[in-house]
């Protein structure tokens, strides 16, 4: 009885979010924005034992087609490869030494104290950027109505489109997950802005004292408080920060198990914001779903996870110990199949599909309509495994950041790799 | 980006889509209900007109001799192909329309119920007067939700498809509208599902664990058989 109401709340609540996103995807227009002052930016570089990276990055930086005036701010946080040294190449950059090791956050916060421009950009020192990122991105602090804007994001890809499989697997997550902040953006829902790139007005995060220093994912805390005091955070499509993902499977664990440990202990020091009225949709839907829609997705994958086996072992043991009664086709009759039906469960969950798949077709014409030209075969396979694989892992991954976060174990972040 | 009430607007649209979208699933299954109740009574008035038969032939012959008994035999059988999967169509249909609570169920479910007990009660019947070519019934008593119901119902399936002689009378565990089956569970101590009785034996006399079996009632049926 319990799960069975489980599972049609899950259905349910499955259905009316598929439509939902894809009624919003339907009705999303962009604007014009035009800016006749661009304004003064500093892009932010944090950079611990980057040597490898970090002279790209700064490059890439320099490249920048930015009408305004643009600083490039590097944080070397006691770095003990030669990072500091890679950045002392380069001219026109500022460089603040750390002679102690303090986190990113920290750095950024330093960082922070020295910047005198209206508005800045965080970005990470293993990542690159479009020639035009920052121009584009400016332009998304401007909406129509009268509520202000205190982070943009850039659109992600991560960097090697043809890396291995791993690699391929991570690009499909970045398009879908893509889409999906697009969207959240243009429904007023978004609460991320990651490091690849953001930008951020100085006078609101100055506001609000910088980032905060004891979270693993200090990105996403920092956009929650924005967004818990009533600052909105847009997501420029039209702007591209490239990322290096990880290419083996133990360092994508790691950073994922960091993402999760990093996101549940945002939720719980914000935990006020859940159904606060006060916080309006923000509050009562949005902010709540960061925890709803994990839960939905463990509970959906649990009872799919219940059916798979289920039907595996029950067609092994027909197989093995009853092979008189296996019927390769259950029912006698299409009239017999029709009876069995179950139209309450399955009807809505067919129409889920039908929406999933639409919204499959969308994220790739968002995305690179011909995404599929180049290595199709390869790119099939990372997308069955993201749809079909991906969940399990996921769900895995959370659950341990669930229980690390409780337990309160402390975080390793041993060395870098990729 | 929306504005905030071009936001809300997209939430209400969503949820008239959603809620139109489930009445229809509601009117579809609703239809697919009536056609299932119709399936059923069907079902259930072939196997009575089958049940009136078997009654016409029982008092035409007062005694058995070879031919009638084999003419009872193929009434009794040709009864229990009819019935034999009603149980799990009637599970299968509550469980799949929205008539959980719908009354016709239980009137169908009793019907069925009293069915299968006069085939028993015809099966013990037939037995005494043509010991030579016995039906062996295996009662088993199912709750349509308990861990190894599926496996049980498997495994009996199977065998029954091995065997010539035996019935499967399948009862449901918790139904308390008949007291005739009332009695029976009781007489038999049915405190579990799956449960089974084969013969003067029943489940815990032959394992430990919820289910029998395969090797176990082939076992049994052969010993029946040698007696």
């Amino acid at each position: 009885m319990v799960l069975n109401v489980l599972l049609h709340t899950v259905i349910f609540t499955g259905f009316f979010l598929a439509v939902f996103w894809l009624v919003a995807l339907l009705n999303v227009k962009e604007y014009k924005r035009r800016i006749e002052n661009y304004p003064s930016v500093t892009i932010i570089i944090p950079a611990y034992n980057e040597e490898e990276g970090v002279g790209r990055t700064i490059e890439s930086c320099k490249n920048l087609e930015y009408p305004g005036k643009l600083d490039i701010l590097v944080v070397n946080d006691a770095s003990k490869d030669r990072t500091l040294e890679k950045i002392k190449k380069y001219k026109g950059i500022k460089i603040l030494d750390n002679k102690k090791n303090e986190g990113k956050a920290s750095a950024l916060n330093k960082a922070l104290k020295e910047v005198k421009t209206e508005y800045f950009a965080v970005m990470d020192a293993d990542s690159l950027v479009d020639r035009y990122a920052l121009r584009n991105a400016i332009k998304y602090f401007i909406i129509k109505d009268g509520d202000e804007v205190g982070s943009v994001m850039t659109k992600l890809k991560p960097e090697n489109e043809s890396g291995n499989y791993l690699e391929r697997v991570q690009l499909i997550e970045y398009m879908f997950v893509g889409l999906v902040r697009y969207l959240s953006a243009s429904l007023r829902l978004l609460h991320i802005a990651p490091g690849v790139m953001s930008v951020y007005k100085t006078r609101v995060v100055k506001k609000l004292k910088g980032f905060d220093k004891t979270n693993l994912t200090e990105d996403f805390e920092l956009a929650v408080r924005l967004r818990k005091n009533g600052y909105l955070i847009n997501y420029a499509h039209d702007s591209l920060g490239y990322t290096k993902v990880p290419n083996n499977f133990k360092v994508f664990l790691k950073q994922r198990l960091r993402w999760g440990r990093g996101f549940f202990r945002t939720i719980f020091k914000h935990k006020d914001i859940i159904f606060n009225k006060k916080k309006g949709l923000f509050g009562i839907y949005e902010f709540p779903m960061n925890i709803i829609s994990p839960l939905l997705f463990f509970v959906a994958v649990f009872i799919l996870t219940i059916n798979i086996v289920r039907s595996v072992y029950e067609f092994l043991f027909k197989l093995i110990v009853t092979p008189d009664v296996i019927k390769w086709f259950e029912f006698n009759s299409f009239r017999e199949m029709m009876l069995s039906f179950n139209s309450l469960i399955s009807l809505p969950i067919l129409a889920s599909l039908l929406l999933v798949l639409l919204f499959i077709y969308f994220v790739f014409k968002f995305y690179d309509h011909k995404f599929f030209e180049r290595d199709k075969f390869k790119k099939v396979i990372a997308l069955v495994t993201y749809v079909f694989i991906y969940s399990y892992i996921y769900v895995y991954l959370f659950s341990k950041a669930f229980y690390m976060e409780v337990v309160n174990k402390e975080y390793d972040w041993g060395t870098k790799k990729r | 980006m929306f504005t905030k009430k071009k936001v809300k607007l997209l939430l209400l649209e969503s949820l008239l889509i959603v809620v139109a979208v489930y009445a229809i699933i509601f009117y579809l299954t609703d239809v697919l209900d009536q056609e299932r109740f119709k399936e059923l009574e069907n079902q259930l008035t072939v196997s009575s007109l089958k049940q009136e038969s078997r009654y016409v032939m029982n008092d035409f012959f007062s005694t058995f001799s070879e031919n009638e008994c084999e003419l009872m035999r193929n009434s009794i059988y040709e009864e229990y192909d009819y019935v034999k999967d009603l149980f799990s169509d009637i599970n299968r249909y509550v469980m799949s329309g929205l008539g959980r609570n719908e009354p016709r169920y239980s009137v169908n479910k009793r019907e069925y119920t009293l069915n299968q007990l006069d085939m028993l009660n015809m099966i013990n019947f037939y037995n005494e007067g043509c010991e030579d070519a016995k039906i062996y019934p295996l009662l088993y008593f199912n709750d349509g939700e308990s861990s190894g119901i599926d496996t049980q119902g498997l495994i009996l399936s199977q065998f029954y498809e091995e065997t010539t002689d035996v019935i499967v009378l399948i009862f449901d565990k918790n139904y308390e509208d008949e007291q005739l089956l009332v009695k029976l569970r009781n007489y038999y101590n049915v405190t579990q599902a799956p449960f089974i009785v084969f013969g003067d034996k029943n489940t815990k006399d032959f394992t430990n664990n919820d289910i029998v079996y395969l090797r176990t009632l082939r076992n049994e049926y052969d010993n029946m058989k040698n007696i």
